[in-house]
């Protein structure tokens, strides 16, 4: 199956007072058409600046240093403005964290979806307004004829996330980017938008990129995990396998640090010591090593490289993954699980 | 959604509520503020070191003749009383007698008023006309040299004293090149060729259909207002690049720049719209500040204007005519004041449903 989108060595700095911080360095990254990637990691892991650098929308001191990123055949990279403009919000929708303020508090809900529908479609104000009511009873707004007349401000966070998510499908992208959609809403209201991004994805055919920090979300939603950290990818596979064989101590340290409730109660949590490496000086090897119980010498001293790591759909970034490395249970080897 | 005939008519009598009720309250609002207004200029009035007998009768006059004045005047009641007179004379339109025209001071208010009105207009036009698109271009194109070119010229708007820039004006475009008039708001040979109907120089000599009069006017309003609108250019372009910038980083202006909307979408129908909103508030408060009037520019250029007024009577000793135009200033600020804030109100939605 052919991708829909191939990013290769994408590299991203912000150049800040305080010197050139690097928040992504050399990310690759496949999506195919259909399948929800989940990319997970802590804050400032550079997981939301992949996806913006995606959409040349960074921030005014990021630069992109390198890499391509090709969808549907096109470098988004080399794009001019007006092709980037037409296609975003066109082939490839976002949604943000915070729905609170990623609305325009001036205009109508409805019309933030009818100037969406109205810039890349080649239909009248009639048929667009239609289309938004169409798109609000699709995301299940109660009452959607009237309100689209309503103001962000008369909704509740779970309501303008259904907003934005109406305003982000309204031209059935081929793409949809989720940033941390859940991480702004009430906990009961999370599993609603979930299912829903889930319920849309299948019915539309689209592929989506979900960032997230929380692994639950993941677990739920996801096909395949894609684990970042200090700006790089630390560990890639199917859903089911990483859960059931994480071969990253920091995937491990993840998983170690959320509740399970098949286990609650036993055991305690195990929070990551330390804390993520500062991207404007980062460490020479590899990110994690210093906060890793299992580094050895050359992980502080050489970057590893993606190791195959299981299968050919697993990537590890580890020393461990070496030839060379010590066999040690249960990071490297099968009788782990 | 289907609405039954009562609950329509029950939501058209709340809203007719809601309009009464929000009007008392701007109502109540406005008196509360004059009144607080009519206080402190009453007793700055009592606070200065200046004898309002002594300025009438003159340092010469009899102690019985004093005295009498001092009687008339009612300065002989406690303050609570003399206040009360004074609000009761406020509320008849008597702002009392200026001691150096003679003349009531309301009368001579609403004569020198125009013409800082016709000046303030013309400086708030050409300050939003000017101001506004130049702090959006500069917020846009940050730190670029468009950017750092609208700074600089704001900057010495915000620096140089007017006076000075009056003063050079007059010497370069008056005097060198003869471009525009001089001081004053026309040439002495048209000064009785048109009638004062509304006390605005530009309609007056419009009104009088002799061009020449019109243009000789133009001629003289023009470095004046363009001085002034220069001014508040100054001020209005720095706010506009501030607003625009906190809105031009906001959320929802990437989340218009994901919907893939055009750059003139995002600034104008996004980012302009909101920052429209605390824009009224800089706009009406900078006319307010034009129109007390320019006292240094209608000083430099001659120009009758309330500004010249106050500050001649301040120098004459004459209280009732400072109190008085303070009192109207005051006014005038209050008044903008609620208008940009009902203005607010509609343009801001989170607020509108309070307004209607």
């Amino acid at each position: 199956m052919t991708e829909l989108l191939n990013v290769t060595g994408l590299t991203t700095s912000f150049h800040t007072s305080r010197g050139r911080v690097q928040a992504v360095r050399g990310v690759d990254l496949t999506v195919k058409p259909g399948e929800i990637l989940g990319i997970v990691g802590e804050s400032g892991s550079g997981k939301s600046v992949t996806c913006m650098s995606i959409l040349r929308l960074l921030k005014r001191q990021g630069r992109i240093e390198g890499g391509s990123a090709v969808f549907d055949g096109r470098d988004l990279m080399e794009l001019d403005e007006d092709a980037l403009t037409d296609l975003r919000g066109n082939e490839i929708g976002v949604i943000f964290q915070d729905p609170m303020s990623s609305l325009n508090p001036t205009l109508t809900v409805g019309e933030q979806v009818i100037e969406t529908v109205l810039r890349h479609r080649n239909i009248g104000r009639r048929a667009a307004r239609a289309r938004a009511v169409e798109l609000f009873e699709m995301v299940r707004i109660p009452s959607a004829a009237t309100r689209v007349d309503a103001y962000p401000h008369e909704f509740s966070g779970g309501m303008r996330q259904r907003v934005m998510i109406a305003i982000a499908l309204a031209c059935e992208p081929k793409l949809l980017i989720a940033d941390e959609p859940t991480t702004a809403l009430d906990v009961t209201i999370q599993r609603q938008i979930l299912s829903l991004i889930k319920e849309l994805q299948g019915r539309l055919g689209m592929a989506v990129i979900l960032i997230t920090h929380d692994l639950g979300v993941i677990a739920e939603t996801a096909d395949r995990v894609m684990v970042m950290y200090g700006g790089m990818v630390m560990e890639e596979a199917p859903v089911a396998e990483i859960f059931a064989l994480p071969r990253h101590p920091y995937t491990r340290g993840l998983m170690a640090s959320i509740p399970d409730p098949r286990t609650a109660g036993e055991g305690r949590l195990s929070p990551i010591p330390g804390t993520p490496p500062d991207m404007s000086d980062p460490p020479k090897g590899c990110p994690f090593a210093p906060r890793c119980p299992v580094a050895m010498r050359v992980c502080a001293e050489e970057m590893p490289r993606l190791y195959e790591a299981g299968g050919p759909a697993n990537r590890s970034r580890c020393w461990l993954m070496d030839e060379a490395a010590p066999a040690r249970a249960p990071y490297n080897t099968e009788d782990a699980a | 959604m289907t609405t039954n005939p009562g609950t329509r008519s029950t939501r058209a009598a709340g809203r007719a509520l809601r309009l009464g009720g929000s009007l008392a309250s701007v109502a109540l609002t406005i008196a509360i503020t004059l009144l607080g207004l009519v206080a402190l200029t009453f007793f700055i009035g009592r606070i200065v070191p200046i004898d309002p007998v002594l300025t009438i009768v003159g340092e010469k006059a009899p102690p019985e003749v004093y005295d009498r004045v001092y009687r008339e005047l009612g300065l002989d009641q406690p303050l609570i009383t003399q206040f009360l007179y004074y609000l009761r004379d406020i509320a008849r339109g008597d702002l009392g007698q200026s001691y150096t025209t003679d003349r009531a001071v309301l009368s001579d208010i609403l004569r020198f008023f125009p013409a800082t009105f016709e000046l303030a207009v013309l400086g708030i036009i050409i300050g939003v006309a000017l101001g506004v698109p130049a702090g959006v271009i500069a917020a846009v194109k940050r730190d670029t040299w468009v950017d750092h070119i609208v700074r600089i010229v704001a900057l010495i708007g915000y620096s140089v004293p007017i006076f000075w820039l009056a003063l050079m004006g007059l010497l370069v475009f008056y005097a060198k090149l003869q471009w525009v008039g001089g001081p004053g708001q026309l040439d002495i040979g048209y000064a009785y060729s048109y009638t004062r109907v509304t006390g605005f120089i530009l309609v007056d000599t419009a009104l009088s259909g002799d061009w020449a009069v019109f243009a000789n006017a133009v001629s003289h309003i023009a470095l004046p207002a363009l001085l002034i609108g220069y001014y508040s250019m100054a001020y209005i372009s720095r706010m506009t690049r501030s607003v625009m910038l906190e809105q031009l980083s906001s959320e929802y202006v990437l989340a218009a720049r994901i919907k893939g909307a055009s750059e003139y979408t995002v600034v104008v129908r996004h980012a302009l719209r909101n920052a429209a909103i605390p824009l009224v508030t800089i706009v009406a408060l900078s006319f307010g500040g034009l129109l007390e009037g320019s006292v240094l520019i209608e000083t430099v250029f001659s120009w009758p204007g309330l500004g010249n007024y106050i500050a001649q009577s301040l120098l004459g000793g004459d209280m009732n005519a400072v109190l008085g135009g303070t009192l109207v200033v005051g006014t005038i600020f209050v008044l903008l004041n609620v208008g940009s804030d009902l203005l607010y109100r509609l343009l801001d939605p989170r607020t509108k449903a309070a307004a209607q």
